[in-house]
């Protein structure tokens, strides 16, 4: 295959379908609105978006807008972009790419009629690169940068059961003064917005898209739990990465809400019809890591060869397990901190990440596991002391120079047929 | 033998030699009297507290610690740490620190974040058994108010941690005996970094690099008897084109040693083991802890962590202060921030025709030949060696 190519997704789904359609009516109309004077915010995926969502400042994720550039097959000439300019073109590749694209000057080919000029970038002090990266870009397009402070918590014994206790017990499970400083970060980020927008920050509005968000968070539950245990999967995670993503973004809005839904309904319904996303199925994988956003029917090839499917991927087992923070009458912006304070710690701090993925691959009853360029000692350890073998590759998503489709595939094949095989037969046989 | 017989007898250069390169020794010394040792990992952990509490604060540099394999770790797949952290963990995990009493672990950089969480974890499990007692300094660096309260309580609660280890308690005025310590210290480095930015500059960067990492090491009174021994003998005035070092922590010589090598005399760099660490010194304030957290919230900024306009102003800036002739960015492979700042301080040092090279290299840096093609260009720019 020829390089920067990619393997198209066999579509599984009407959902993600218009899903995607609906995303590019949006961005459409958010373009529109910024033209007509509006303000616009570019967000890291950690960024409080429920805060924008309620005073109607409309924003992208960062995350999402390199997927688009890498499925454009546009990542590349991003990053030789950024090359050129004098910067990395190997260090925070997956945030980098907009700014790549923005300094490649190419309106004309910029994915999806490319990004409104945005006013403000948003996002955690949580990578060494991150803080620097979006005040370059803001300075790049005359936009206000707002950095946001993240936490580490320093307890030598720290309970792993978060997904657990987060939803329900999230102002006793997450330490005060973590949580006290993100309400102050929180406040003022309100009290900035307010005065740079023109905006209204509304309480009501905001216990609604808090709520409307928890609702979101519960129809993933819902599909989440439902692929996990169905035998054979309804949908594959190459689809469910695409048609839980979008919808992610949108946290907080009754479109998020109700696409959440839409998805649930549709797998739902396969199920019940018997639909399987590999009728054959033998084998099922769990893919760790971001995805391969310019080659997600890489996933599908292993259906045919092997009778291989990838059933779970973190975009909906974080949709399911993360975001949920119930308000119980407790205080919203608080409840909202306390879904800001430990975001990305699940999957980047060991002894969150090992535990749940333990947990996760249990639930969906994983045969074996492939991890894509993460730091996955522990989670590795903890899968293979449990009879769940892992492929481990150190690559960036976004970067074809470190991974290509062919040499994968034939890692990928060896390791099913030696490693995992065995394992799904003996789960075929108990 | 008192500190200022130490270095009548032996000479201030030998003390720092010895102490920067042996701060096992140098522990091992304190320890024999009945003192603790608490090694400290990065420069945003504030070291006074752990002087104040009667331990010894050492400041610990990877590239000393030997090669990366040297110590024993689990075995499967790779932690995935940087290579400077790699070493750490294998130091503290196979016992080569056992000369520490306790660790602490500062935030300077998220790679540090990533070794305590790996650190933490190791433990959980099992596989750290020989781990000394260790915490994380989660110092937040954001100018506010909600930070400055923060930081506050995470000062707080690390006396507390310390007074574990110390087994003793500590009192406000144990802590400002320790700020006046850190502030003297900071006096007599500032007198010389005063030698080193005279034209023409009396101490190359090696010597100063080596200076740094012996006060990080030494008990108060022998690293006072130290820099005094400097100012009170320094060295010879050196010849050659100035040049500031930017970008990674220089924790060991070599570097420099390559560049000086060359004609080129270091006189400063911006990153945490030279100038920033005495370039400000503890604010006086009616509680001793609040100007200690300033210090370390509001001093010079760190790249992995500042600003990108903070840092290029700082980098720049310090440039200028040292009166340099060029800028060497010399940053390691697994460093995520410093390369970001490559173009912002090349425009603010354009006006003064001052050259910023950068130069990417592997760590720990064994092969200088990429050090010596940048200095290379470093000349060139400069109009060349017989300009």
């Amino acid at each position: 295959m020829a390089e920067g190519i990619g393997i198209r997704r066999r579509g599984e789904l009407a959902v993600t379908r218009d899903i995607v359609n609906h995303q590019r009516e949006w961005l459409s109309e958010v373009r529109e609105r910024v033209a007509g004077g509006e303000p616009f915010a570019v967000l890291s995926a950690d960024a409080p978006h429920e805060i924008y969502r309620a005073m109607d400042i409309p924003y992208v994720v960062v995350q999402w807008w390199s997927s688009i550039i890498a499925a454009k097959q546009r990542a590349p000439k991003a990053l030789a972009a950024l090359k050129e300019a004098g910067y990395p073109d190997d260090r925070e590749q997956y945030n980098a790419l907009g700014l790549g694209e923005l300094l490649l000057d190419e309106p004309a080919g910029a994915p999806w009629g490319g990004l409104p000029t945005p006013t403000i970038f948003q996002a955690p002090m949580a990578t060494d690169g991150m803080r620097k990266l979006f005040e370059l870009w803001a300075r790049e397009t005359g936009a206000a940068f707002y950095p946001i402070e993240h936490t580490i918590d320093p307890r030598p014994d720290l309970p792993t059961d978060w997904w657990e206790r987060l939803p329900h017990h999230w102002d006793e499970f997450l330490p005060h003064e973590r949580l006290r400083l993100m309400v102050e970060e929180l406040t003022g980020l309100v009290r900035v917005l307010e005065e740079t927008t023109g905006k209204t920050f509304s309480e009501s509005r905001f216990i609604e898209v808090m709520t409307l968000a928890n609702e979101q968070s519960e129809w993933s539950r819902r599909t989440r739990d439902l692929i996990a245990a169905s035998v054979p999967v309804p949908v594959s995670a190459a689809e469910t990465m695409t048609a839980t993503m979008i919808p992610q973004w949108h946290r907080g809005s009754p479109w998020g809400r109700d696409a959440a839904r839409g998805l649930f309904d549709e797998v739902a319904a396969r199920h019940e019809a018997g639909q399987a996303a590999c009728p054959d199925e033998r084998i099922r994988l769990m893919w760790l890591g971001r995805a391969l956003w310019s080659s997600l029917g890489f996933y599908q090839q292993f259906e045919r060869r092997h009778g291989a499917v990838f059933v779970w991927s973190m975009y909906l087992g974080l949709a399911a397990d993360a975001y949920l923070r119930y308000l119980d009458g407790r205080d919203p912006l608080r409840a909202l901190a306390a879904r800001f304070v430990p975001m990305g710690e699940e999957i980047r701090m060991p002894s969150w990440s090992a535990a749940w993925h333990l947990k996760e691959a249990k639930l969906h009853q994983v045969d074996g596991v492939v991890s894509f360029g993460e730091d996955d000692f522990f989670s590795s350890r903890l899968l293979e002391q449990a009879g769940i073998p892992v492929f481990s590759i150190a690559a960036s998503n976004v970067d074809r120079r470190t991974w290509d489709e062919d040499s994968l595939s034939v890692a990928l094949d060896e390791f099913i047929e030696v490693r995992v095989r065995p394992v799904a037969a003996r789960r075929a046989s108990s | 033998m008192t500190a200022s017989q130490v270095i009548e007898a032996h000479g201030w250069l030998d003390v720092a030699t010895h102490a920067y390169e042996h701060p096992g020794v140098v522990a091992s010394e304190w320890r024999e009297q009945g003192g603790k040792v608490v090694g400290v990992i990065g420069h945003d952990v504030p070291s006074e507290l752990v002087a104040a509490c009667g331990m010894l604060p050492i400041r610990l540099a990877p590239s000393r610690l030997g090669p990366p394999g040297a110590g024993r770790l689990p075995s499967g797949p790779d932690l995935r740490l940087t290579p400077d952290c790699q070493v750490l963990l294998e130091a503290i995990v196979s016992g080569g620190l056992d000369w520490i009493d306790a660790l602490v672990i500062g935030r300077d950089s998220e790679s540090y974040t990533k070794l305590f969480y790996v650190l933490r974890e190791l433990v959980s499990v099992g596989i750290g058994s020989s781990v000394p007692p260790f915490w994380f300094y989660d110092l937040l660096r954001l100018p506010t108010h909600a930070s400055a309260r923060y930081n506050r309580f995470r000062a707080r609660e690390f006396v507390e941690v310390l007074k574990g280890w110390s087994g003793s308690t500590v009192s406000e005025d144990e802590i400002r005996r320790a700020v006046d310590e850190s502030n003297a210290t900071c006096a007599l480095m500032a007198r010389i970094a005063d030698l080193r930015r005279s034209r023409p500059p009396c101490l190359s960067g090696v010597t100063a690099l080596t200076l740094v990492g012996a006060a990080a090491t030494l008990p108060f009174p022998a690293r006072q008897a130290m820099l005094r021994g400097l100012l009170d003998d320094p060295p010879p005035p050196l010849a050659g084109k100035r040049v500031m070092v930017s970008g990674s922590p220089q924790d060991q010589l070599g570097v420099y040693r390559a560049i000086e090598a060359e004609g080129l005399v270091v006189v400063g760099e911006d990153h945490d083991w030279g100038d920033r660490s005495s370039a400000m010194s503890i604010p006086e304030t009616p509680n001793p802890l609040d100007g200690l957290v300033d210090r370390y919230h509001l001093g010079p900024p760190g790249s992995a962590r500042g600003g990108l306009a903070e840092r290029c102003r700082y980098s720049a800036g310090h440039a200028a202060l040292v009166g340099a002739d060029a800028v060497l960015q010399v940053v390691f492979e697994h460093d995520e921030a410093s390369e970001w700042e490559l173009p912002g301080v090349r425009d603010l040092l354009a006006e003064t025709g001052v050259p910023v090279v950068p130069v990417r290299i592997a760590w720990p840096p064994a092969d200088d030949s990429a050090i010596g093609r940048s200095v290379d260009e470093v000349w060139h720019a400069l109009g060349g060696r017989d300009g």
